[in-house]
């Protein structure tokens, strides 16, 4: 164990005043008890069966591809996106980026029915969408991928974006006078250096689209193995059995809790105290 | 490459204003105290900084030129820079920086490394090359970023306080080393520095600047024997330690063989 | 009378049930009731969740029974109303159905409500009962999800209540299902046993009864019982 005799007693040194603990206590129970609550209330005996019907399988399966293509749609846009908010300062950033990052505030039922107004049939670009492409947007699982897209894509903005402002842009700068292009400059020197934001970034934005319910449910509708994702499937299963409600909903907070477990603090941010110590 | 430039440019309350020519091959050291431009200078003669009236013009081709409208990017002014703190890729290593800007200008992998590990034997690191910055000196690194700034074979060779990360011995042997390499291959230097003895070790001329002005240029003999301030006259005292100026032998600059520093007491 | 209580209403009853609490509340100005609309299925599952509900009326049979199996109601249900269904369309009939067998049109975007909510089940016996075959693209939440999206032009049809294309006020238009194959949907309410102010519940639920409630339902298009 790492956890020496001078190992404990300089985190004894940094340990905050009781009063700071207790509070903090206080906020660990108000996040635990939920979880703890949900671990007791599920029907263990049947949890098996109940995860493993048809219909759960089959929600579980659409989630994850379809969480898993808006998290491939945020890294390939959303990179760019954060690269030009980030260092290129044109007139009228401010707006563009606050209408980038709009959907991280606004309900997302909100943007389901803001989806509709671009793309629906009725909307800006739905008819055109079908004339070129064949494509309707709601009540398809690519709609699903839409709205977790917008919904998600701007955690990811905002990491990468954040991490791109704290580099010092004097390797950029040497690597350019050796004659590497901007993005030649940008892939071989940048991207590496900020790659734990691009991951944790990307992280966020997957467990984001996974949990996405209100957008999804407005604008892509509710289909079993269409558009019938996981959190519309826990929603559904409330009403008909609530024991596969507990059961798929223990499974969702299961994966999340794994991927933020998997983001050491290193990559959410500076390293802390504690660690360096 | 030859350097023609008038360089002028306003950063906050500081303006710098020189006028600036550099022969082709020739070893021009930037000398002044902090704060005087010095580096700003470098910037805007390798293109990291626009400048905002004026001209650089390098071997007859205009860089840079706000009248009309002119800018090339730094990648394409084929100018190798150190920087004060070596810039050194971190999540590369030695052979990999170096191979670097080969790379980048389309050179194969195999004949980038082959280069690379070639121009690290030359400045004495050979055994370091799989090292990762973090793993070298402060020395060791500014060498490697020096082989990376050659490595591309430039036609014009910037240089930021290359000698900051050494201590007096390191900087002796940085000095010589700097020295035969430019010997053998000639490649016109703008030599950025606040130690006058860089300058009379590897300068043919001496520019100084102060205060984001020119207060002279010339040979380091000349400004040696007529300083034109009280200032300058200081700096080069300062450098040759208690004798001053009068206990100065001054080298034979065509002897590579001689070390600078060996005929004065320091 | 006085207090308030919480209604727990389904989403069909949402225009009639708001004019009846205000004339209620006219009435009555001690009182004060809040109602709370949703899916009949979603409701019943508040209640038994412990929902601090005082009264409960669903579009269907099933879910009071729901209620009522865990012990959650005083007495038994009232049946106060009844509704039938429609096929919903936008105004102007774009998609040209004039029947259930309409529905089946290539490139319809037909959508329900999942079988848990009352007209979920409602309209899939309607269509067995017709022997039609047709794929919705979505189960919505509730019916007034339908009527949302099909006002709105996103999707082609469903099948509603009566009262709900009514309630449009024109910017839907409702396709009659034959008598035959239809489903007559009957309403029951209750007073929901863990209530505060049982008195004041069933007088509520009174008023609704009363010849004033049914007519106020009737003029929403909700037939008698």
């Amino acid at each position: 164990m790492n956890r020496t005799p001078s190992r404990t007693r300089t985190v004894a040194l940094h340990r905050p005043p009781v009063a700071v603990l207790a509070l903090a206590a206080i906020a660990i129970a108000f996040f635990a008890l939920p979880f703890i609550g949900l671990l007791w209330r599920v029907p263990w005996s049947d949890a098996w069966s109940l995860l493993t019907t048809d219909a759960s399988l089959t929600a579980l399966r659409l989630s994850l591809e379809t969480s898993i293509a808006a998290t491939l749609i945020s890294v390939m846009f959303g990179v760019p996106l954060a690269w030009v908010l980030a260092r290129y300062g044109f007139p009228g950033r401010r707006i563009v980026r606050a209408l980038c990052l709009l959907s991280l505030v606004l309900p997302p039922v909100v943007g389901g029915v803001a989806l509709f107004a671009a793309y629906g049939r009725r909307g800006i670009l739905g008819d055109a969408l079908f004339e070129w492409f064949g494509l309707r947007l709601p009540f398809s699982t690519a709609g699903v991928v839409l709205a977790q897209t917008f919904i998600a894509m701007p955690f990811l903005v905002l990491t990468v974006e954040a991490a791109l402002r704290g580099l010092d842009p004097q390797n950029e700068n040497a690597a350019r006078t050796l004659g590497a292009s901007r993005w030649y400059a940008f892939r071989r020197v940048t991207l590496p250096a900020i790659r734990p934001a691009l991951i944790a970034g990307a992280a966020l934005a997957w467990a984001r689209a996974l949990g996405e319910f209100g957008a999804t449910i407005t604008f892509a509708g509710n289909l079993p193995g269409r558009t019938q994702t996981m959190p519309l499937s826990v929603y559904l299963a409330l009403e008909s059995n609530p024991g596969q409600a507990l059961v798929l909903s223990v499974l969702m907070i299961g994966i999340s809790f794994a991927v933020l477990l998997g983001l050491r603090d290193r990559w959410l941010g500076q390293p802390t105290s504690s660690d360096r110590v | 490459m030859s350097i023609n430039a008038v360089v002028q440019l306003q950063q906050g309350e500081f303006i710098l204003d020189v006028e600036l020519t550099v022969g082709e091959g020739e070893v021009l050291a930037v000398v002044g105290p902090n704060g005087s431009g010095k580096t700003t200078l470098l910037r805007a003669i390798c293109g990291l900084q626009p400048i905002h009236s004026g001209f650089i013009s390098l071997h007859d081709r205009v860089v840079d030129n706000p009248r009309t409208n002119t800018f090339v990017f730094p990648e394409h002014r084929h100018s190798g820079v150190v920087f004060q703190d070596n810039s050194l890729f971190p999540n590369l290593s030695a052979r990999e920086n170096v191979a670097f800007g080969l790379r980048a200008q389309g050179v194969s992998r195999s004949e980038a490394r082959k280069r690379a590990t070639e121009w690290i034997a030359r400045v004495g690191l050979a055994d370091f090359a799989d090292r990762r910055p973090s793993q070298l000196s402060g020395g060791q690194a500014q060498r490697i970023a020096l082989a990376r700034a050659l490595a591309i074979e430039p036609q014009l060779l910037l240089l930021d306080e290359p000698m900051s990360a050494f201590d007096a011995g390191g900087r002796v042997e940085m000095r010589r080393d700097l020295r035969a390499h430019l010997a053998a291959r000639p490649i016109t230097t703008v030599l950025v520095t606040h130690d006058p003895l860089d300058a009379f070790a590897l300068a043919d001329r001496v520019l100084v600047l102060e205060h984001g002005t020119v207060t002279q240029v010339g040979s380091f003999e000349e400004l040696t024997l007529h300083p034109r301030s009280g200032h300058i006259a200081d700096m080069i005292g300062n450098a040759f330690g208690q004798d001053g100026i009068f206990g100065l032998a001054l080298p034979d600059h065509d002897d590579p063989d001689t070390p600078p520093e060996g005929q004065i007491g320091a | 009378m006085s207090g308030t209580i919480t209604v727990s209403a389904t989403a069909s009853l949402q225009g009639a049930f708001t004019n009846i609490t205000a004339a209620f509340e006219k009435a009555n100005p001690n009182a004060s009731i809040t109602i709370n609309f949703a899916a009949s299925s979603t409701l019943a599952s508040q209640i038994m969740s412990g929902a601090p509900i005082d009264v409960f009326a669903s579009a269907d049979e099933a879910n009071m029974a729901k209620v009522s199996e865990a012990n959650l109601i005083v007495g038994t249900a009232t049946n106060f109303a009844s509704n039938s269904l429609e096929i919903i369309v936008r105004k102007g009939n774009p998609s040209k159905i004039t029947s259930l067998a309409d529905l089946t049109k290539p490139g319809l975007i037909y959508i329900t409500c999942g079988p848990e909510v009352p007209i979920g089940r409602y309209s899939a016996q309607v269509l067995k009962n017709a022997n039609v075959t047709v794929k919705p693209a979505s189960f919505e939440p509730d019916v007034k999800g339908i009527v949302a999206k099909v006002s709105a032009g996103e999707a082609d049809a469903g099948i509603v209540y009566t009262t709900d294309v009514a309630a449009t006020n024109g910017a839907t238009v409702g396709i009659v299902i034959p008598a035959s194959v239809n489903v007559i949907a009957k309403y029951p309410i209750a007073t929901i046993s863990t209530s505060k102010n049982q008195s004041l519940a069933q007088a509520w639920i009174d008023f609704v009864l009363s010849a004033e409630g049914r007519s106020i339902l009737q003029s929403y298009g909700f037939g008698a019982l």
